[in-house]
């Protein structure tokens, strides 16, 4: 048997392979398809301090491979998320990990402090990346404003923070060693690509939005580049999610040096897809002479 | 909910771009669970291909459905169609459901009109046996363009001809049936006979379900729409396939989930927003 656990800061994951922010809702939406206890750690729906309507639809397109989404960051608002979503998952015995966006500094501190009040939750993904924000810039295109979000938010919990980075940049090393640096327990890379699906016809945007994210299986390469840069940078976890659709996906994440993984389009397209996986992440890195995870991570030449 | 993985019993031809495939569970096995707790306008999400393009899965409502089997009436539209209609007899196809929240039977009513616009048949002949069990009336008012976009041929027909409800056609060339678009048809019913109770079922085009709604909401009738749109997830974990419409309070507007708040909507929260909703 080799030993699947990872640990994030303080937090020690039961595996590596977990649920994507903004593709598994707050998780009991999957009742009956997958075992939340079973996957390392379920990242719910990102929130924020207040509720937000999201952009108006169309919010989804599919391309080759892939799909391009403009959902806006629809939530109901970090309160009646912690009040009404948070106790069901809770219950379901999943370990939970609470997503979070800030707009002006303060709100990243606000919004930690929250979930470090609420009970459940194991940790602080704060997306600092969200594509469909209608800001300009993103925050994590910015190492300064990275570290400024990261700081606050590492003063207001014990719990581990994670920081989830962009893939829109020139190169992923600086916003990595900034929310490093600033405090984050680990680094997930990444969101999704900017991205624009164009009805030419009528010459505007296939969404409601006028641009959106790109992710699915059609990301995997770039994403792979990203995180296998990243890791160099830094010495804390990094968190792959790019378009991981099989086990091998997985495999090809671990080998470039992500300590774990997010499985979120897949989960569109296979409900149970987190499941199947697992079922084969032990065997095989067995087969590849691994007595536990880390002696895979990072095995890249 | 649940995830299945069934096989193809038969998938053929109906006419023109329809197709009718059969999915059933394994000889071993005794019911499907999808199957058995599926419901009227309730849906399927089906995987329509294994590998990553098409990616998503597409939703399709149930035709059919018993114990051991159920029955999807498509029509290819697409690339998810055009891959499912290549499945063979024997292969097995990944579906997840039963999805949403299907057609209520309304009680006290005289007559069940059943509206459909084309492929919107698919939820009918399910439909019109749930409301078979009531004491009411059902009539089945069927539109499409033409002759070729009227999927009441072959097992579709045998099955609708077994029901023994009438059934009028209506297609907008006059190449089969009454000449004109259905919803024509409804506002005859409705007008000719004032003074009956009816209940309004349909399922189509936006622009029917738009003209129906016209027709039956400002009366009083009850009416429930079904509604199409692109859908990623099926879930509602994605909140990809909203629709705006009023909100609760009836002031202001909400964005709702087709494939878990819908796909079966009581017309009058769109009241304002018909304009907005896009045709998938």
């Amino acid at each position: 048997m080799a030993n699947l656990e990872v640990a994030i800061g303080s937090l020690t994951l039961k595996n590596p392979v977990m649920l994507a922010s903004g593709t598994s809702g707050s998780g009991e939406e999957l009742h009956g398809l997958l075992q939340l206890d079973r996957v390392g750690a379920v990242v719910t729906k990102t929130v924020t301090l207040e509720p937000r309507e999201g952009h108006p639809p169309p919010r989804t397109v599919e391309t080759a491979s892939g799909m391009v989404n403009a959902i806006g960051l629809a939530n109901m608002g970090a309160d009646a998320f912690i009040a009404e979503k948070l106790p069901p998952l809770v219950a379901t015995g999943a370990t939970v990990i609470a997503s979070v966006a800030g707009f002006a500094e303060e709100e990243w501190g606000e919004l930690a402090a929250k979930m470090d009040a609420a009970e459940g939750v194991s940790a602080v993904e704060l997306n600092l990346s969200c594509p469909n924000t209608g800001e300009e810039k993103l925050i994590a295109q910015d190492p300064a404003q990275i570290t400024a979000a990261v700081s606050k938010a590492r003063a207001a919990t014990s719990k581990p923070v994670i920081a989830k980075l962009t893939p829109n940049v020139t190169d992923i090393a600086g916003p990595a060693v900034a929310a490093a640096d600033a405090g984050a327990d680990a680094v997930t890379v990444a969101n999704t690509l900017q991205a624009l699906v164009v009805d030419w016809r009528r010459k505007k945007s296939r969404l409601g939005a006028p641009q959106g994210g790109f992710s699915g299986p059609a990301v995997k390469p770039h994403i792979l580049y990203l995180v296998n840069r990243a890791a160099a940078g830094v010495n804390i976890p990094v968190i792959a999610s790019g378009g991981i659709m099989t086990v091998e996906d997985v495999c090809e994440y671990l080998c470039v040096g992500a300590s774990a993984v997010q499985i979120g389009t897949a989960t569109f397209v296979d409900p149970s897809a987190a499941m199947k996986i697992l079922d084969k992440l032990e065997p095989l890195l067995v087969s590849l002479g691994a007595e536990k995870l880390a002696d895979y991570v990072g095995s890249y030449a | 909910m649940f995830q299945e993985n069934l096989i193809v019993g038969s998938n053929e031809n109906v006419t023109g771009d329809y197709y009718l495939m059969h999915l059933e569970i394994g000889e071993r096995e005794e019911e499907t669970a999808i199957a058995s707790a599926a419901k009227p306008g309730q849906f399927v999400q089906v995987r329509v291909h294994e590998g990553t393009a098409p990616l998503l899965r597409r939703p399709f409502t149930f035709y059919k459905a018993r114990k051991r089997f159920f029955e999807i009436l498509y029509k290819i539209s697409g690339e998810g169609t055009r891959a499912l209609c290549r499945y063979n007899k024997g292969e097995r196809v990944d579906v997840v459901g039963p999805l949403g929240n299907g057609f209520t039977l309304v009680p006290d009513v005289d007559e069940h009109l059943l509206v459909a616009g084309g492929s919107g048949l698919a939820s009918m002949y399910l439909l019109s046996r749930m409301c078979g069990r009531s004491p009411a009336k059902t009539v089945l008012l069927l539109g499409a363009q033409n002759k070729d976009d009227v999927p009441m041929r072959r097992s579709v027909a045998q099955d609708f001809d077994g029901l023994a409800i009438p059934i009028q056609v209506w297609t907008n060339d006059g190449s089969l049936g009454n000449t004109g678009f259905v919803t024509k048809a409804l506002e005859k019913i409705l007008q000719d006979a004032a003074k009956m109770r009816f209940a309004v079922y349909a399922s189509g085009p936006i622009g029917m379900l738009r003209k129906v709604a016209e027709l039956t909401t400002p009366f009083g009738i009850p009416t429930q729409i079904s509604l199409e749109q692109h859908i990623a997830c099926g879930l509602g974990v994605c909140e990809g396939c909203v629709v705006k419409t009023k909100d609760d309070s009836g002031s202001g507007y909400a964005y709702r989930k087709v494939c878990s708040d819908g796909p079966v909507f009581d017309p009058a929260i769109f009241e304002g927003y018909w304009d907005e909703i896009v045709e998938p």
